[in-house]
C-alpha cells in the first residue's frame, strides 16, 4: 500500500504524502468513536496519541439499533468464550467473571452479583463500578434490570425474586444511594411463574416469565399485573399495547450450542438483553439443559453489546 | 399582449435575484469558484462569515487547495439538491440506504487516495461540513476492519512509540482479539 500511494498521480497533483501522524487528536477522536469493539482494540495499540485520542470511544456503534448481540460463555474458571454476531469466536481472560453471576444486561453493561457483593461490569474493558452490598448473600431465581447505564445519575437498579409461595420480592438501588430498598408485591406462583426477563421502559421495570404474564413494578412503587394476549381487532378498554417485544427462545432458535462448539454434556443458564429490531423486543433468560444420561457442567451466559467503556478507577456509585 | 410579455420578465428577474444568490469561493492556490450561497451555506464556517456579513466579493479559504475545494463543492451542491427533494436525512454512525437516498452516491465519493481522503477530512472540519466530516471520518475508520495495530500503521505510515513496557500492557488489553 505504501509503495503504491507514492505512484499514484492524483488528478489535481497534490505530489506530497499526508502525514496521517499529523492528524490533530480532535480530528482522531471523530474517527476512534465510529469504530467497532475489535477495531477500537486496534486503534488504542497503535501508537501514544492514538490510545489517548481514544479516550471517550466506547464502540458505541455496537449499540445501534439493529445490531445483534454478541454472546459471553463464563464459568468456574476465567477462560471465557466469546461470539460476536458475525459468528467469530474468541477465547477471553475475565477473572472478575470467576465465580460470579450475571443478573442483568443492558447497552453493553453486565450487573454481576458475587458473593453478596454486586457490580457493574464491562467485561471488555475491565471497567468495574461497585455497588453498595446486596440484602441477600446468594442469588436463586434472582433477575435483574437497570434504567440507565450506570454512570448516569438516574441509574435505577430492581433485582426481583420469589420470597414466599405469594410474594416476589424487589430490591432496588437508585443513584448514589448506599442501601437498597425492599419492596414487597402480592404475586402468587400461578400468577406468575418463574421470571425470565426483566427490563426497564418508560419509569416502570417489566419481569416476564416465560409464557404470557406480566409483572410491573413502577417508580412510584405500584405493582401491576398482567396477561399478555395477541392484539385483538377492536380496541376494549383495559387493554394496552405492549411496548415492548419478546425473544422468547433466542439460544435454541440461533443454534448457539453448536455456534459455541459446547458438548452435549453441559448445561447453560443465559442472561438476556434488550435489543432493537423495528421495536425493542427483550431477549429473555434461558435454561438450557444437558443431554441425559450424562455427567454434565454447568456454564453461564450473557446476551452482551461489545462495548469499551473507560471509566476512572475512582468512579464510585 | 405586450404588456404581460413585459411583466413576465419582471418577475423572472426578480426569481433569479431571489433564488440564485451566488458567492465566490477563493482556494489557497488562488482559484475561484462560483457557488449559489445556499450550496456554500452546507459550511457552518462559510455560513457565519456571510451572515456576519465579512463576505464581500470574496471568501478566501487559505487551508483549502482548489482540488480539494471543487470535491467539496460538489459534495455540498449533491447534498443541498437532496435535501431540497426529500426530508433532510439524519446522518448517524452508518448510513441507512433506507434513510439516506445518497448512501451509494456518497460511498463512490470517498473512493479516493489515502492524501485526498486525509485532505477531505481536514477541509470538512475546517470548513464545519458535518456530513462530510461524518462520511469521511467513518471511511477512515472502516479502513481499519479486521486489521492488527501492525497493519493499521503500516496502512496509515504511523511509528510505534510505545515502549516495550506500554507495549505489553496494550497488548495485555487487545491479544485475545488478534489471535
Amino acid at each position: 500500500m505504501s509503495i503504491e500511494t507514492g505512484l499514484i498521480r492524483t488528478t489535481y497533483g497534490q505530489m506530497a504524502e499526508r502525514k496521517w501522524s499529523d492528524l490533530p487528536s480532535d480530528l482522531l477522536s471523530p474517527i476512534a468513536n465510529r469504530l467497532g469493539l475489535i477495531e477500537l482494540l486496534s486503534f488504542r495499540g497503535v501508537c501514544k496519541d492514538w490510545k489517548s485520542a481514544s479516550t471517550t470511544a466506547s464502540a458505541e456503534i455496537e449499540s445501534l439499533p439493529d445490531h445483534e448481540p454478541w454472546f459471553l460463555v463464563y464459568g468456574s474458571n476465567s477462560e471465557c468464550i466469546l461470539l460476536s454476531n458475525s459468528g467469530k469466536k474468541y477465547t477471553i481472560n475475565i477473572p472478575e467473571l470467576n465465580g460470579a453471576t450475571c443478573l442483568a444486561s443492558n447497552k453493553g453493561w453486565l450487573l454481576m452479583f458475587q458473593e453478596g457483593s454486586m457490580f457493574f461490569f464491562c467485561p471488555f474493558s475491565h471497567a468495574k463500578i461497585d455497588l453498595p452490598r446486596f440484602p441477600h448473600s446468594q442469588v436463586t431465581d434472582h433477575v435483574a434490570a437497570f434504567s440507565s447505564p450506570p454512570i448516569s445519575q438516574d441509574c435505577l437498579v430492581a433485582v426481583i425474586n420469589r420470597s414466599s409461595e405469594t410474594t416476589l420480592e424487589l430490591n432496588m438501588l437508585c443513584h448514589g444511594a448506599m442501601v437498597w430498598t425492599n419492596h414487597k408485591g402480592y404475586l402468587p406462583r400461578d400468577a406468575i411463574k418463574i421470571i425470565r426477563g426483566a427490563t426497564y421502559h418508560d419509569e416502570e421495570f417489566y419481569f416476564f416469565d416465560n409464557s404470557e404474564n406480566l409483572v410491573t413494578f413502577s417508580i412510584d412503587k405500584s405493582w401491576n399485573f398482567f396477561v399478555i394476549i395477541p392484539r385483538p381487532k377492536d380496541k376494549f378498554p383495559g387493554i394496552n399495547d405492549l411496548p415492548i417485544g419478546r425473544r422468547m427462545r433466542h439460544f435454541i432458535h440461533m443454534n448457539m450450542k453448536n455456534e459455541l462448539g459446547l458438548p452435549e454434556n453441559v448445561s447453560i443458564s443465559t442472561c438476556g438483553t434488550l435489543v432493537h429490531d423495528r421495536i425493542d423486543k427483550l431477549v429473555l433468560n434461558e435454561r438450557i439443559e444437558a443431554a441425559e444420561d450424562s455427567i454434565s457442567y454447568q456454564l453461564k451466559g450473557v446476551w452482551i453489546q461489545p462495548r469499551f467503556f473507560q471509566v476512572s478507577p475512582n468512579q464510585s456509585w | 399582449m405586450a404588456s404581460s410579455s413585459t411583466s413576465v420578465v419582471v418577475s423572472n428577474k426578480e426569481k433569479e435575484n431571489k433564488n440564485t444568490k451566488k458567492v465566490t469561493l477563493k482556494s489557497s492556490d488562488g482559484e475561484s469558484f462560483e457557488v449559489d450561497e445556499s450550496v456554500a451555506m452546507e459550511s457552518q464556517t462559510i455560513k457565519h462569515i456571510i451572515e456576519d456579513g465579512c463576505a464581500n466579493n470574496e471568501i478566501p479559504l487559505p487551508n483549502v487547495t482548489s482540488g480539494i475545494l471543487s470535491r467539496v463543492i460538489e459534495y455540498c451542491k449533491k447534498h443541498k439538491e437532496a435535501a431540497g427533494e426529500s426530508e433532510p436525512s439524519v446522518t448517524s454512525y452508518t448510513s441507512n440506504s433506507t434513510t439516506n437516498p445518497l448512501t451509494e452516491w456518497d460511498t463512490e465519493f470517498v473512493k479516493v487516495d489515502q492524501n485526498t481522503l486525509f485532505d477531505l477530512i481536514l477541509a470538512a472540519n475546517y470548513l464545519d461540513i458535518k456530513g462530510l466530516l461524518d462520511l469521511t471520518c467513518k471511511t477512515v475508520a472502516d479502513m481499519m476492519k479486521g486489521k492488527t495495530p501492525q497493519e493499521i500503521r503500516e496502512t496509515f505510515h504511523i511509528k510505534n512509540d510505545y515502549t516495550p513496557e506500554e507495549e505489553a500492557e496494550v497488548r495485555k488489553e487487545n491479544q485475545w482479539a488478534f489471535e
